[in-house]
């Protein structure tokens, strides 16, 4: 019997020291923040992938985020989620969401973290008295109020399925800490100490230390609901990407980047991918949630006016003299080719998109044809449209006949794109596309001009055609405010080529009231509006990058997703 | 000379005033503004951009955007409509009481340059002097290390190069003094920082202080490997620009009736070419030292980003980036200021060098 207990004694010690050597904990992880330093890490005030590296790590949110789907999830994975909603529920109507939240998560003074808390937050932005961003939200949510500590029930305006999602728009404040502080003056938020020093946290970390332009810390938050394995989160502020490559490779640092930021660029790709298969580090490539597209300017450019007058009517805007004529834009479309684009200009670290969105989006539909290099098809398209090789000279432009629906006969094919300086991948895309159309007779001024002036121009509408990229496209891909008349404003619209097709607001409309909100459906409605957008060509869809995240392989447990570097930053160690 | 430099001084008032006026001008003329910058996304309403807007001030008219930072905006009433925007026509010390308690509001808490109070900055939502106390340290520190560096290479250097005329050392000194003058900081920086840190991984790639969690830098004599290469890099143009100054100064003077009588007299070569010749050939070192700091301002842009070094050329850059107005007009006072100064050491140093000269 003793000698039994003692091999079994032995056994269990003998796992238990195992355990132990294979559970590394601990370490400092440090990363390189080519960003700034954080402009807030009040979470409902942030506005940048630096701010946001930060509060992910600090502030609870009001559900967990599958990092696999990137879908709303009840409960948690059970590692370092500050999700609170253990389950929600939505009305008949469609009209009231009611949370269940957990009552096992506190604020790093002891207080718990509370329904009250996301009643708080809400109120702060309902109040619009703060600089928050987000006033989006209140479009769609009429009130948030908590039931107890536990329960809060949200009101929307009208039923939409993208509710749900911004309602995890912001993270949440400690009411018991703030509302003192502000003293029922919600302006006063902008002005508090603890948007650079947030004393009162509750995640993986507590804050450290916000050392301008140099570093930002974060420390293991010893009380946290499980235990938490990093001493610390360091994000040293490093302006020169290049230089940040080079603490990277001089062992320096664990990471290309932060939290929210890939950052290893194209041109370096190749060489990443190579020494990671050499043990150098590890990587993680992803299509990213962004795209690259040139936007035309569909009306009159000369006379820019809003998509919808005082009463919502539409509003004769006027046609842009070449782009208003869709067999010009589909022309355009098959007049370049993509592969000289995205191996030339993105290093080939890319893919083609066909319409709206990327792949890694799951209202994108991979199953539409991208247009293709189609030089002889594009020709006789511009033919149809009525602009024609005159003089049988390649190198002059084509010049519009009577057959041209916008354009003053006579009128040579030559028209503006513009993009933003400093942005080499756009710059090459641009000499690429300008060269090619050249080929074909149509004169590109090519301009690279300062992000500034470009943003006045594209929201002034004031342009023929400009070379952009959206980036951290929500996972909804919800844009009406992009291709339907309510974003059509001049000065501030995001419907800047001024696009309008009925068909497309219907069905923005159907996808987002849709009873039940049942993904597949909505899925549906989101490719037939990707296939008309696909067709009509309101933007020439060009491509989504690739991104690369580049750790060090002091870096163990490291659980990397699409846009999520650390899913599990609670168990992550970083060997000496 | 304190008469001398109090009208000097005062000299400076209508430069000052004129170089902020400018400045703020060409801020103002730049399209876009930090709203743009930092709110233009689709999910953010186009009014939620208006309204950040008007709460900064940025779509006042220029005069009253420009008075109110000079000024303050605590006793002039802007927006006497309430829309948002500041009026045209403003009414100087016209309180409203809006809230009808029988008590004006102060329409704003600035106080205006002309009052010490620099302003908010529109990004870091921090007194604009806040922002650059914090990294004036850091810029002061690297910026007298590389004028110390380069007046302590740079001049003997070039008295060595002037007395060894025509010889190997001379050649290569000048050869030499023109790559460094020639090459960009930025690549030379980049050059260090490979070799030095990721070839031979005997120095650091950047930053001020060891990362830690704290956020605590130790003392300058504990963090020195951090300082070496960016203030190699910040000092190799000017040492190239010193010694050739003072090569040329030097050779002027050597050739003075004075020196050859000092070697006629039997004083050693040594004594001849440091002491005597020497001083005389600093003159042009403290013309150059008022463009010289005036630089420091501009190189530091390079330097501190290249290097990660957090001092004011930083915030320089990304404030002018992010169209942060009251930001870098801190700066560009701080630079005024540092420019005026710099001119008067000049003088100072004039006189200390030559007793001839005499201010007056």
């Amino acid at each position: 019997m003793y000698r039994t207990l003692r091999v079994l004694l032995l056994v269990v010690f003998v796992s238990l020291v195992a355990l132990s050597a294979s559970a590394q904990t601990g370490g400092i992880l440090i990363g390189t923040n080519f960003g700034g330093d954080p402009t807030t890490i009040n979470p409902l005030l942030t506005n940048n992938t630096v701010d946001l590296s930060l509060t992910e790590f600090l502030f609870p949110s009001i559900y967990n985020i599958d990092p696999e789907t990137r879908a709303p999830m009840k409960g948690g994975r059970n590692d370092q989620d500050n999700g609170l909603a253990l389950d929600w529920s939505l009305s008949d109507d469609g009209l009231t969401y009611t949370f269940t939240l957990r009552d096992d998560i506190a604020w790093n003074d002891g207080t718990p973290v509370t329904a009250y808390d996301y009643e708080f937050t809400f109120a702060a932005l309902a109040s619009g008295e703060t600089s928050s961003p987000r006033g989006s939200v209140l479009q769609s949510v009429e009130s948030v109020e908590a039931l107890d500590d536990t329960t809060v029930v949200v009101t929307l305006k009208l039923a939409s399925c993208r509710a749900l999602d911004e309602l995890d728009d912001f993270g949440i404040l400690p009411k018991h800490h703030i509302e003192p502080l502000i003293a029922g003056d919600f302006a006063e938020m902008d002005n508090l100490e603890f948007n650079k020093h947030p004393d009162v946290t509750s995640g993986v970390f507590n804050f450290g230390a916000l050392v301008a332009d140099e570093q930002t810390s974060m420390i293991r938050n010893e009380n946290h609901w499980m235990p938490v394995s990093p001493d610390g989160y360091i994000i040293r502020n490093v302006p020169d990407q290049l230089v940040g490559i080079e603490q990277f490779l001089a062992g320096e640092v664990n990471s290309v980047g932060t939290a929210g930021s890939a950052s290893v660029p194209a041109v370096r790709m190749q060489e990443f991918r190579e020494r990671a298969e050499a043990g150098e580090f590890q990587v993680y490539e992803y299509v990213d949630d962004g795209l690259t597209f040139v936007g035309f300017n569909l009306a009159d450019r000369g006379n820019p006016l809003n998509g919808l007058d005082e009463d919502g009517n539409p509003v004769d805007q006027g046609k842009h003299q070449f782009f208003g004529d869709i067999r010009v834009r589909q022309a355009l479309a098959q007049a370049v080719s993509y592969v000289d684009i995205i191996e030339g200009a993105a290093e080939g670290e890319g893919v083609q998109v066909n319409s709206f969105g990327t792949p890694a989006l799951w209202g994108y539909d991979s199953s539409i044809e991208p247009w293709e290099y189609n030089p002889e098809a594009a020709l006789a398209l511009l033919a149809e449209a009525g602009f024609v090789d005159h003089d049988d000279d390649p190198g002059t432009p084509l010049v519009a006949t009577e057959d041209a629906l916008y354009a003053e006969a006579g009128t040579e094919f030559a028209f503006e794109l513009l993009t933003n300086s400093g942005n080499l991948v756009r710059e090459a895309a641009g000499t690429v596309i300008q060269d090619q159309l050249g080929q074909i007779g149509i004169a590109v001024d090519f301009q690279t001009i300062e992000f500034g002036p470009l943003v006045t121009f594209l929201l002034g509408q004031d342009f023929d055609a400009i070379m952009i990229g959206f980036t951290n496209l929500a996972q909804d891909t919800d844009a009406r405010n992009v291709f339907t008349p309510v974003g059509d404003t001049v000065g501030g619209g995001f419907n800047f080529v001024s696009y309008r097709n009925d068909r497309v607001t219907e069905l923005y409309d159907q996808a987002l009231s849709l009873p039940g909100c049942d993904l597949s459906e909505r899925q549906a409605l989101y490719h037939e509006i990707s296939q008309i957008l696909h067709d009509e060509v309101p933007w020439w869809w060009l491509f989504a990058p690739f991104s690369m995240y580049a750790e060090s392989n002091e870096v163990q447990n490291w659980m990397p997703y699409a846009e999520t570097r650390y899913a599990n930053m609670a168990n992550i160690a970083i060997s000496p | 000379m304190i008469k001398y430099i109090l009208r000097r001084l005062i000299q400076a008032i209508p430069t000052f005033f004129g170089i902020t006026l400018l400045s703020y001008l060409l801020l103002w003329l730049a399209p876009g503004s930090v709203v743009e910058r930092l709110y233009l996304a689709p999910n953010i309403k186009a009014e939620t951009r208006a309204r950040l807007a008007a709460q900064l001030g940025i779509n006042d008219p220029f005069h009253i955007q420009y008075l109110r930072w000079l000024a303050g905006d605590d006793w002039l009433r802007w927006d006497t409509d309430g829309d948002g925007i500041a009026d045209a026509s403003f009414t100087p010390l016209a309180r409203l009481d809006e809230d009808g308690d029988g008590l004006p509001e102060p329409p704003g808490d600035n106080y205006g340059i002309l009052r010490g109070d620099f302003g908010r900055s529109f990004v870091k939502k921090q007194p604009v002097m806040d922002v650059l106390l914090t990294n004036l340290p850091a810029t002061l520190e690297l910026g007298i290390a590389a004028v110390v560096t380069s007046l302590a290479i740079g001049i003997p250097v070039g008295v060595l190069s002037a007395v060894t005329q025509g010889r190997r050392f001379d050649k290569v000194s000048r050869v030499m003094a023109v790559i460094f003058d020639a090459v960009p900081n930025f690549w030379l920086g980049y050059i260090f920082i490979f070799v030095f840190c990721r070839v031979f991984d005997i120095l650091p790639c950047g930053g001020r202080c060891v990362p830690n969690l704290y956020g605590l830098c130790p003392p300058l004599f504990e963090r020195l490997n951090y300082m070496l290469l960016p203030t190699v890099v910040f000092a190799a143009g000017f040492v190239a620009l010193f010694s050739r100054y003072v090569r040329a100064s030097t050779l002027e003077v050597l050739s003075q009736d004075y020196i050859r009588t000092a070697r006629a007299k039997g004083l050693s070569p040594q004594v001849v070419n440091f002491r005597h010749a020497m001083r005389n050939a600093m003159i042009p070192v403290a013309t150059l030292l008022g463009p010289i700091i005036t630089n420091l301002w501009a190189g530091a842009i390079v330097i501190e980003s290249v290097f990660a070094w957090p001092g004011i050329g930083r915030i320089a850059f990304t404030s002018a980036i992010q169209q942060d107005y009251p930001v870098v007009m801190g700066i560009v006072i701080f630079a005024s200021i540092g420019t005026i100064l710099g001119f008067l050491l000049s003088d100072f140093l004039y006189v200390l060098i030559d007793p001839r000269i005499r201010i007056d």
